[in-house]
């Protein structure tokens, strides 16, 4: 489904990933680990058309997206939800969603549909449609996100730390919610620090250092490996 | 104010020669009603500037210097194709709208686009240059003799009791009242008003929802010069247009936009009427030529004082205060 060849990407002069190659299958939930300033969340936003490729291409569904622009690739299915959640504070929640499916705004059935699944997966922000998201939970923050990307319709979802600063049952709640989309045929790729966890519902995964991809495996292999132990150990 | 009245009545209580006192205190109030009303129609213009100020600034955080200038070519276009092609006054109005619209998408494609990876500061010199361009360009055109054009129904103002009020000035604040409803509509109504907010207050965000934040400011940059020219439309049959004159508007409005709180329609409203309430009536108590100055001690005291503004803004971040 996402095939990455070669990819090397600058910030400024500072290569910050290194002729990074992997590939993602349709319906496969994805892991890519590594340390702080491994370059994850760069990977993820070069994907998502943020930042600009220096070299390599990136191929979505039989198609080359290197360097479209964010709406673009939106557009095609690949959502990303950055780090930080980045929902719109001053908006709200039915807002925020409605936002969320801003590249196919005619579809109007289908976006009612699609309001519906959300709802029926996070409750919780059916009881808040009217508030300002900006007034929510960290936890319920991280719904909206999840909520408002899947408005797009992605076929590939990828989640930069999706547990960064949440209570620990948000963050079972949270991954439940991952789980249960990927078995319903969602592509997932996270990045994550909860790395036992992530590997939990993963089926794979990668390790990223200092902008190159030194590892590579099935979860169970990775999670019995050096170097994954020693990153939860750090 | 307060403290003046009770001054003055002290005064007429204890001055020995109270009539002459009272005849002066009488000579003092007496144009305050007309002011104030000639102040409700500068607040009129100056909310319209605001407003314009206030759309951009929702799409992008950015602050457009080249607004003024939209103003004063929506004056001048209009005189233009009015006096030298001699078009009807209603259509040559009409066609101005759309010309500065242009002019607006254009600014946009022209200077901002090119420069969507600078950062702010830069951008906002950029604004500057473009309204010095306009300015010059314009003056280059038309010539640098000021221009009125006739008001749109030729009437005796109404009277009031002692207040007298041109037809003019009712169309002003009719226009506002109008555009505030379309901001109204666009902002709350449309996906489209929520997805500039949004490409506004989350950059990020709004790109990986798939929202094309470069198109919002474009459409923001179209809306806001056809605000700002149908400002310029309406007053130029009270004051003149000359090539320069959007600098000192546009700066007027955007006073007007940070005092009520930037970033918000109603702040710029109630902005733009304190703003010219206070100015006009400033004229009663001090030379009419520091009327201009006060609108600047105005933002300096809001600025110390509140820098959020009257209403609050949602762009600015109190903690940084």
């Amino acid at each position: 489904m996402l095939k990455i060849k070669k990819l090397t990407v600058h910030y400024g002069p500072l290569p910050a990933l290194k002729e990074i190659s992997l590939e993602i299958a349709r319906g496969e939930s994805v892991a890519l680990l590594g340390p702080n300033r491994a370059g994850k969340t760069t990977l993820l936003l070069t994907l998502s058309g943020i930042l600009e490729t220096t070299e390599g291409r990136i191929i979505f569904q039989e198609e080359d997206i290197t360097n479209l622009t964010p709406h673009q690739i939106v557009s095609k299915g690949l959502i990303h939800i950055p780090q930080g959640r980045h929902i719109f504070p001053t908006l709200s929640v039915y807002d925020n969603l409605q936002l969320g499916a801003y590249t196919r705004k005619k579809e109007k059935e289908g976006i009612k549909k699609n309001l519906e699944e959300v709802f029926l997966l996070f409750p919780r922000l059916m009881e808040r449609t009217g508030q300002r998201a900006g007034t929510l939970s960290g936890g319920e923050q991280q719904m909206l996100a999840i909520g408002r990307a899947m408005m797009g319709k992605p076929k590939l979802l990828m989640l930069d730390e999706p547990s960064l600063g949440l209570a620990p049952r948000f963050i079972e709640e949270i991954f439940a919610c991952l789980k249960k989309m990927n078995q319903k045929g969602l592509t997932l790729l996270m990045v994550e620090q909860e790395i036992p966890l992530t590997l939990s519902i993963a089926h794979r995964g990668y390790l990223l250092r200092n902008g190159r991809l030194i590892k590579e495996g099935s979860s169970s292999l990775l999670l019995e490996s050096k170097e994954i132990k020693e990153l939860i150990n750090l | 104010m307060e403290a003046f009245i009770s001054s003055t009545l002290f005064f007429l209580t204890n001055d020995p020669d109270e009539e002459t006192i009272q005849l002066k205190t009488m000579e003092l109030f007496a144009p305050l009603p007309q002011l104030f009303t000639s102040g409700i129609t500068f607040g009129a213009i100056y909310a319209l500037v605001g407003l314009g100020f206030v759309t951009i600034a929702k799409a992008s955080q950015m602050i457009n210097f080249a607004q003024g200038e939209f103003v004063m070519l929506g004056g001048m276009l209009t005189f233009f194709l009015f006096k030298e092609i001699q078009l009807p006054y209603l259509l040559s109005a009409f066609l101005t709208i759309p010309l500065v619209m242009l002019i607006g998408c254009l600014l946009h494609l022209l200077v901002i686009y090119p420069l969507r990876k600078a950062s702010l500061p830069i951008l906002l010199m950029a604004t500057l240059g473009a309204s010095l361009f306009l300015s010059s360009a314009s003056a280059l055109l038309f010539g640098t003799l000021p221009k009125a054009l006739p008001p749109f129904i030729n009437r005796p103002p109404i009277d009031i009791g002692p207040i007298s009020i041109s037809l003019q000035s009712l169309w002003v604040v009719g226009a506002t009242c109008l555009v505030l409803l379309f901001l109204y509509l666009l902002s709350h109504r449309t996906l489209l008003g929520k997805a500039m907010e949004a490409s506004s207050t989350d950059p990020l965000g709004a790109d990986l929802s798939g929202i094309s934040r470069h198109l919002m400011i474009f459409i923001a940059f179209g809306v806001s010069a056809g605000m700002g020219s149908l400002a310029g439309i309406f007053i130029t049959p009270i004051f003149y247009v000359s090539y320069h004159s959007g600098t000192l508007i546009g700066l007027k409005g955007f006073i007007a936009a940070i005092l009520g709180g930037w970033g918000k329609h109603s702040g710029a409203i109630l902005g733009g009427f304190v703003l010219g309430v206070v100015e006009s009536l400033s004229v009663a108590f001090m030379p009419s030529g520091y009327k201009d100055a006060i609108a600047f001690v105005v933002l300096l005291l809001i600025l110390y004082l509140k820098p959020k503004g009257i209403l609050g803004s949602p762009f600015i971040d109190s903690r940084r205060w």
